[in-house]
């Protein structure tokens, strides 16, 4: 009876020594909830990172920042739906944040007025950011310049049969866009699933992670020319790339960015804020002067010479799935 | 059987005095190893980050002095717009010697209000372009009166890692520029290369907790991101189980927080390696405890078995017993005392025996005195002379017959030749012969060899006496044989008659050494009973006497004792 009762009192203090010794260091500093924001953005780290610290130093608001593809954001936005985590979808083309509407809240800014109105969200659910053309990149020094690519017509044919970088639609939201860009542009000659299997030819099987992978294997010579984003190829060639842009001679879109605030946000106020300081004059002449991008703001916006064609929003997210599954099999059997 | 065996007991004591120590010691380490790898941690982290505040505050502070001066120095502000080169070798004069020993940990640039750097320290960023509406810049046209300090806007300006601004202004407060120091990473690790190794994590970050600077090893561990997540989360920065033991410290003056990481070698994952080999550490303690606790209840369960074996072979009478152990130690003691308290046992039952015998012969000598009065003896003698003086011949002979009967009875010792007991029962018979007138006959048939063999007094002559008495009462004649004969070693002396006989039932009383009584309980015949008495008590049960019917009438009675011709009493 001792003998167990001496047993016990010795398991217990092993325990209990084992528990102890718990000392944690926390000190006190910590955002208050109301000095807080969760942004989602699918932008890359030059044009976040200074807008989003631009605004922790103007207002003292701390922001967590979680990055990923539009596709993969908004996916996740939609998944937290019930209990929402992000305050404010930063970035995706307007085409990708159109078919989430449901998952935003309507704000109208306080310049509405000063934006370009040609691809204004009816409910005001997104508001643009920044709007950027797609064009062709070329290596200067594999492609003689009077052999560049000219026109959308021209990337079907096979003269550029494996030297196109291309990313993945699936993933890339701009590489998406150029694709519903090249089937609305070539539309007069050959119908949606003619050009796409067309396209997919010369693709020969390959496509690039991401639109920034797509330009580096231009820059590195593996491909010849590549479709990308002005201000990812102006980026590079102030870098020193030795690469070309050709604005497409038969039209090119010019698709804007957006940004939305998400319905139940935690953080409401402050994802406000944000909005409002996305199209500020700050922030929009910083996007000229220093992002290789155009601003939306009709005050502000450089003329550039690009023809811009009109592009369905609606018929792109409508016909996405097909467009993807027609693109992955024709890639898939060239393979 | 046994319930409840000390071999459990002494396993249990074995368990609990191997395991119970070794796995509170180690316990106990793992515990206080815990407490002061924490509390070294604590110390060296606080120790580098008081190292590191006071070279940064010490650098970012000389650096803000000689922003102030260059503010305020009136040749620069003239030639911030000035294009003739000699005025602008002036001002880069001034900008050189105000700068002097800054100049390895900092660029130094003067910009103009518009934001084209017109003066620069650095080769290579003349002309180049800082937003005004933006950043540094324009926290510094913001708070005119002091020096800005801001995260390194990389992406404008690829090197900085930490800038400093002050804006330039005339007597009317206009701005006329500003002066920028930028650190870039490598100068920064320089200043603080002063403070820290660089093999524990230090990290610098801004007033959001946005990483201005991590050393290799931080940014290994992605020290910054995990001290921001924690802190936007209101966690506790060191938690238990982290790879990194973080310490924070704030200075406010610029804005900036350092955060110093020391590698946590006791990890969750190290714990749990230190728990298993305590694990495996008791389990081996206890199998070696369970075939130690097996050697020793062994060495000791066998002594006792031994002793346990030897009692009950004691019980069942054996006392030649003997355990010989070898051992010195307290068994050793207790079978040597088992040995001992046996040998005495057995002296002690030997000496019972001896004593017991030495009655029975005090019994058997007294038995035997009773027919051995002295005075008879002489009576006799006197009457034999007289019968002779007297000329009466049978009286003679009669006492003379019975003298020589008393003379053999009054003789010590109880052993005599078988001679010499014949003689008796001759003078016995002859007397008997003169009472009952010559009516039997009596003959001895003995070997010359065996007559000097020895036999205890006065035993042939009661049987005799019995066939006489009893046998041939109320017979005209009868006839007495006594035959004697070696046997193996065994002297039989027969006695024969042919007179009444006896029952079966006495024969069977007789035989068992039982005396024989009639219908009143009074003994009958005594001297039988004596003689077979006297026989067991000398020789044991296998010899005595035995008595049986003759088949044509009579009793034959045999008695047989060792053949000896000598006895140790």
């Amino acid at each position: 009876m001792f003998k167990r009762k001496l047993l016990s009192v010795l398991l217990i203090s092993i325990l209990v020594l084992s528990g102890c010794g718990q000392t944690v260091y926390a000190p006190s500093f910590g955002a208050d909830e109301s000095k807080k924001l969760v942004v989602y953005t699918a932008h890359k780290e030059e044009i976040y990172g200074p807008i989003i610290r631009e605004f922790e130093d103007r207002t003292g608001i701390m922001v967590d920042v979680v990055t990923g593809g539009t596709n993969e954001l908004l996916s996740m936005i939609s998944e937290e739906s019930d209990s929402p985590k992000c305050d404010v979808m930063f970035g995706g083309g307007v085409d990708s944040l159109s078919a989430y509407t449901d998952l935003f809240y309507g704000y109208e800014c306080s310049v509405s007025d000063k934006l370009f109105g040609d691809y204004r969200q009816k409910d005001d659910k997104y508001t643009v950011f920044s709007t950027f053309p797609i064009v062709f990149i070329y290596n200067q020094k594999l492609v003689y310049s009077a052999g560049t690519p000219r026109t959308w017509h021209e990337l079907l044919n096979n003269h550029w049969a494996g030297q196109i970088a291309f990313a993945d639609p699936s993933k890339s939201g701009s590489a998406y866009t150029s694709l519903c860009t090249l089937i609305e542009i070539t539309g007069d000659k050959y119908d949606r699933d003619e050009a796409i299997r067309l396209f997919a030819k010369n693709l020969k099987g390959e496509l690039s992670s991401g639109s920034s992978k797509a330009v580096e294997e231009v820059v590195s010579g593996s491909k010849l020319i590549g479709i990308t984003t002005e201000d990812i190829a102006k980026k590079y060639i102030m870098q020193g790339a030795q690469i070309g842009i050709v604005y497409p001679e038969d039209g090119t879109s010019v698709l804007p960015d957006g940004t939305a605030i998400v319905n139940g946000a935690p953080h409401k106020d402050n994802a406000i804020l944000f909005l409002e300081f996305t199209v500020s004059d700050d922030v929009q002449n910083l996007l000229q002067d220093y992002c290789y991008r155009h601003s939306v703001r009709k005050d502000i916006n450089v003329k550039s010479n690009v023809s811009a064609i009109e592009y369905d929003i609606l018929w792109a997210e409508e016909n996405r799935k097909e467009i993807i599954e027609r693109l992955n099999e024709t890639i898939g059997g060239e393979k | 059987m046994i319930k409840k065996s000390f071999k459990r007991e002494l396993l249990f004591s074995f368990i609990v005095v191997g395991l119970i120590p070794l796995i509170l010691s180690g316990l106990l380490l793992i515990f206080v190893f815990d407490l002061q790898n924490r509390a070294e941690n604590l110390k060296d982290a606080n120790l580098a980050l008081e190292k590191t505040r006071s070279v940064i505050t010490e650098c970012l502070s000389k650096t803000d002095d000689v922003m102030q001066a260059i503010a305020d120095t009136k040749n620069i502000k003239d030639g911030i717009d000035e294009t003739d080169r000699w005025e602008r070798n002036k001002v880069y004069k001034t900008l050189y010697e105000t700068t002097a020993g800054l100049r390895s940990s900092a660029y130094f640039k003067i910009y103009d209000a518009e934001g084209t750097c017109k003066y620069s320290t650095d080769e290579t960023s003349e002309n180049g372009k800082l937003p005004t509406y933006w950043g540094v810049l324009r926290e510094a046209k913001i708070h005119s009166d002091k020096t800005v300090v801001l995260k390194g806007s990389d992406y404008l300006n690829d090197d900085a890692t930490l800038e400093l601004a002050r804006g330039i202004f005339n007597d009317e407060d206009e701005c006329l520029g500003y002066v920028v120091a930028e650190i870039t990473r490598e100068q920064l690790e320089q200043i603080l290369s002063v403070s820290f190794d660089f093999s524990s994590g230090l990290s610098v970050l801004d007033s959001h907790f946005d990483e201005v600077y991590a050393s290799t090893a931080a940014q290994g561990v992605h020290m910054s991101e995990l001290v921001r997540e924690r802190i936007f989360n209101g966690e506790a920065l060191s938690q238990r189980g982290d790879r990194l033991f973080i310490v924070i410290e704030e200075l406010d003056e610029y804005g900036l927080y350092i955060v110093a990481g020391r590698n946590n070698i006791f990890t969750a994952d190290f714990k749990k390696s230190l728990l298993l080999v305590i694990v495996v550490l008791a389990a081996v303690s206890a199998l070696i405890c369970i075939f130690v606790a097996r050697i020793v209840s062994k060495n000791l369960t066998k002594p006792v078995d031994n002793l346990v074996n030897a009692m009950n072979s004691t019980k069942g009478g054996n006392l030649d017993v003997n355990l010989s152990s070898k051992r010195e130690d307290e068994f050793g003691l207790l079978s040597d005392t088992f040995d001992e308290m046996t040998k005495e046992l057995k002296s002690y039952m030997e000496l019972q025996v001896k004593q017991q015998k030495e009655l029975n012969e005090a019994n058997l000598e007294m038995m035997q005195a009773q027919l051995n009065p002295h005075f008879l003896y002489n009576t006799l003698d006197t009457m034999k002379w007289v019968a002779k003086a007297n000329k009466v011949p049978v009286i003679a002979d009669l006492s003379s017959d019975l003298a020589s009967i008393l003379r053999t009875a009054i003789s010590g010792g109880t052993f005599i030749k078988l001679s010499e007991e014949l003689k008796l029962v001759d003078a016995y018979v002859n007397i008997q012969k003169i009472r009952f007138s010559d009516k039997f006959d009596y003959d001895v048939e003995v070997p010359m060899e065996l007559e000097d063999m020895i036999v205890p007094k006065l035993i042939i002559q009661p049987i005799v006496e019995n066939s006489i008495i009893h046998g041939f009462r109320d017979r005209a004649s009868g006839q007495i044989f006594v035959n004697i004969y070696e046997e193996d070693g065994v002297l039989n002396i027969e006695v024969t008659d042919d007179g009444n006989g006896m029952t079966d039932e006495q024969l069977m009383i007789i035989n068992a050494g039982e005396p024989l009584e009639d219908k009143d309980g009074k003994k009958k015949h005594i001297g039988i009973y004596n003689v077979s008495t006297i026989l067991k008590l000398n020789y044991g049960k296998e010899y005595g006497l035995r008595a049986e019917a003759v088949s044509d009438g009579g009793t034959k009675t045999t008695i047989r004792i060792p053949a000896e011709r000598e006895r140790n009493v």
